[in-house]
């Protein structure tokens, strides 16, 4: 006969299993389903054919897929380093005591609540060359104007669009990071005759470094899979300057009507996020 | 006393792991198992809009029902793709649920954007799980082969309404097999967009039909790229408007996608093809089309009309209806002209096989269309030329306001994509979102990859698309 102690942990068990099994279905299910896809030709609304792997041949052999991971990494490793350098620097000064101190941490997030789609279409706006509000600021002071979306300009415009929207999420993470470092300890490294940079890199630092790593991680695999803004602002052009690995899913799936190679191509870029979540995982363990 | 036991985090895993695996099998046994039809689609990166739902539930008696239909309250499920025009989006679901009130159904109605009906519907169809009716619908992916047809016939609606009102062409672009699967309901065309005052001040005449050879000359002599203005204000950015418009150029130097639905059928390699480049890269390079105009979204030609920078746009009436808003003045400037071949998209209602009650479903549309008067003073009228009239008795209604005289019978030489043939055709509505016509152009413009190798690119890709739906 089982002690309580072990029924109880089983009850307790039991109860959270139906969630469990509703969560992992929710995970597995669609997970297993594009992997089968994967290996068929499934053109909507026809039913499904086996090519085994031939949808992850074509997509190897295919230049759009190279440049896409490309353009997607190009894309996601500044705008995420400039997220934090961003977040770090207001979450600094915003850990400061000072007057309208509340006031401007709400006004920081703002960019992080609006929905993705319309800080794309507000950025559109900016960005016109003709009306946009950033180069009539600049006609208005004799400067010549820019054509924020060309060729050469447009990673470097969407990069600013996701920083803009992303940056507050490193400044809330870092801020609740900083407001745990205990304040007698940065007293007593002060009084030992630290300096204000000393007491940032010895006492500061390896409290928020968990924060830092987290947050950094999380916004990798989300800017990785970022499409809205890039497929609002530019589709993934001019040519394929802007083609990430998401729109070139996109138009897999909407234009070419092929679930079985959309398929293919998302299972070929998970490693990437798996790697990052992998870290993540183990950062939570530690 | 022994130590209670516990259980330990590894042997819940085990069990979970156990759990969860046997769920998956029987899962997966009982998917594989279960014959289906369709399957489901995650739609990666689906975009998230606004939606309006409204559902009526009615009191009163249902009208009566053909024996077909299965017993219970009637409802009906509808999703209507939206337009820029607020009245016009009202004007339908007012109509829709006044007729729900009348015939004691009930309607789920669903207003949807373009970007989200067209997203949500492919999901749908893909699912084996369409509403009943919609307002717009990918015609050939749910209609153009018969064993994967989707679509019921609506050639009872047209009669009961009045084929003989209807301009062929509207019905013409909606049939497979001389069956009509769409019943039209407003014609979109794209027109030149020209500023009247410019040509008064350089003394210009301009008549309808106004070529792109016409329009190009006018361009070069009223063009000031200095000054920021530009003849021709033409995009070339990734969206459909820069293929929509080079159709309508295209068509002009006599070229067209196919002359049959066969890989061998595809004709993008041809002079005209050639023809139709030099001329856009001649006016790009001259700088008669302002040089942002590559990275244009659609809404990007628009702006450069409604900002001044050009002289002449081509494109649906939606401009004429925001100035006719923002920008009277320029509104009263503004000549409406149209090119020798126009493009254009004729929209419509569908019902769907799985429709329970097909009957009222046509009964419905019957209704919204039959009520010319409304449908005249509510969807179309107001739409300043955006929307023209599928019927031939309010075009010559319409003809005798001289704002509409030119375009209001525009549905009867307007084209679709299949120009000449203006059928639905699978292979042209999967070359359209790949944008093949803007990359071979902005091969050209961008890459400086030569004309030749760049249309010999565009017409293996079209005939790779081709082939895959029609074979050699």
């Amino acid at each position: 006969m089982l002690s309580l102690p072990r029924k109880q942990s089983l009850i307790g068990y039991v109860l959270i299993l139906p969630a469990l099994l509703i969560m992992s279905s929710l995970l597995l299910y669609p997970f297993f389903y594009a992997t089968w896809l994967s290996f068929h030709t499934k053109m909507i609304g026809a039913p499904p054919i086996y090519v085994g792997i031939k949808n992850y041949i074509d997509i190897l052999a295919s230049k759009d897929f190279y440049i896409g991971f490309l353009r997607s990494i190009t894309y996601t490793f500044p705008a995420v380093f400039l997220k934090l350098i961003l977040g770090l620097g207001l979450a600094l000064i915003l850990n400061q005591e000072f007057r309208g101190r509340r006031i401007m941490r709400s006004l920081a997030i703002v960019p992080w609540v609006l929905p993705v789609f319309v800080v794309a279409f507000i950025w559109m706006w900016m960005y016109d060359y003709a009306l946009g509000a950033l180069n009539i600021i600049l006609r208005s002071l004799g400067l010549p104007v820019n054509r924020w979306l060309s060729r050469e300009n447009v990673m470097a415009s969407l990069i600013i669009v996701n920083v803009w929207k992303g940056f507050p999420f490193f400044f809330m993470g870092i801020l609740s990071g900083l407001q745990s470092v205990p304040q007698d300890l940065l007293d007593a490294a002060s009084v030992d005759g630290a300096s204000t940079v000393q007491r940032f890199r010895y006492v500061t630092i390896p409290y928020i470094l968990p924060v830092i790593y987290i947050v950094s991680l999380l916004s990798i695999i989300w800017t990785f899979g970022d499409f809205t803004t890039i497929w609002i602002l530019s589709r993934g052009g001019p040519g394929d300057a802007s083609l990430v690995l998401p729109v070139l899913i996109y138009q897999t799936l909407y234009a070419e009507f092929d679930a079985g190679k959309a398929s293919a191509l998302s299972i070929l870029t998970m490693p990437f996020s798996i790697f990052f979540i992998y870290l993540i995982v183990r950062l939570l363990r530690r | 006393m022994s130590e209670p036991k516990k259980v330990g985090r590894r042997t819940f895993l085990n069990y979970a792991i156990a759990v969860v695996a046997t769920g998956v099998i029987v899962g997966a046994a009982t998917y594989f198992a279960v014959p289906k039809e369709v399957t489901t689609v995650t739609a990666p990166g689906a975009t998230v809009t606004t939606t309006k739902t409204v559902t009526t539930t009615v009191a009163g008696t249902p009208t009566p029902t053909p024996p077909t239909t299965p017993p219970g309250k009637p409802k009906l499920t509808a999703w209507y793709r939206m337009t820029f025009l607020e009245d016009f989006n009202v004007y339908l679901r007012e109509k829709t649920l006044e007729w729900a009130q009348k015939r004691g159904v009930e309607v789920e109605l669903s207003q949807l954007p373009f970007t989200e009906i067209y997203a949500k519907l492919t999901a749908a169809i893909d699912a084996g799980n369409p509403p009943d009716i919609s307002l717009w619908a990918p015609l050939a992916l749910a209609a153009e082969k018969p064993e994967t047809r989707l679509l019921l016939p609506v050639d009872d609606v047209i009669n009961e309404i009045g084929r003989e009102d209807f301009y062929k062409p509207a019905i013409k672009v909606g049939s497979i097999e001389g069956k009509a699967y769409q019943l039209p309901l407003w014609c979109e065309p794209y027109l030149w967009h020209i500023r009247k005052d410019v040509l008064e001040k350089k003394g210009i005449q301009v008549k309808s039909p106004l070529s792109w050879k016409e329009a190009k000359d006018i361009a070069e002599k009223v063009n000031d790229p200095a000054n920021d203005f530009y003849g021709l204000g033409i995009t070339l950015g990734m969206n459909e408007d820069t293929t929509n418009q080079w159709n309508s150029l295209w068509w002009e130097f006599g070229g067209q996608y196919f002359t049959t639905k066969s890989a061998s059928g595809v004709k993008i390699k041809s002079t005209a093809t050639r023809e139709a480049v030099e001329y856009l890269v001649d006016a790009y390079k001259r700088k008669l089309i302002p040089p942002d105009a590559i990275e244009w979204d659609a809404a990007g030609n628009n702006k450069c009309y409604i900002g001044g920078r050009g002289m002449m746009v081509m494109n649906p009436a939606s401009i004429m209806y925001a100035l006719n808003k923002e920008n009277p003045d320029l509104f009263n400037k503004t000549l409406l002209v149209f090119p020798p071949v126009v493009f254009g998209g004729t929209n419509g209602f569908v019902v769907y096989k799985t429709c329970k009650y097909p009957d009222l479903a046509k009964d419905l549309l019957a209704y919204i269309l039959k009520d010319k008067e409304s449908y005249r003073k509510r969807l179309i009228e107001p739409s300043l030329g955006y929307c023209c009239p599928i019927y031939k008795s309010i075009a010559e209604e319409l003809k005798k306001i001289p704002y509409w005289a030119p375009f209001a019978n525009a549905v009867e030489f307007t084209h679709q994509s299949s120009y000449p043939i203006d059928e639905p055709c699978m292979a042209l509505d999967e070359a359209g979102p790949k944008y093949i016509i803007v990359k071979m152009l902005q091969k050209i413009l961008l890459e400086g990859q030569d004309i030749d190798a760049a249309i010999d690119w565009a017409h293996n890709e079209y005939v790779a698309i081709f082939r895959k739906h029609y074979g050699d």
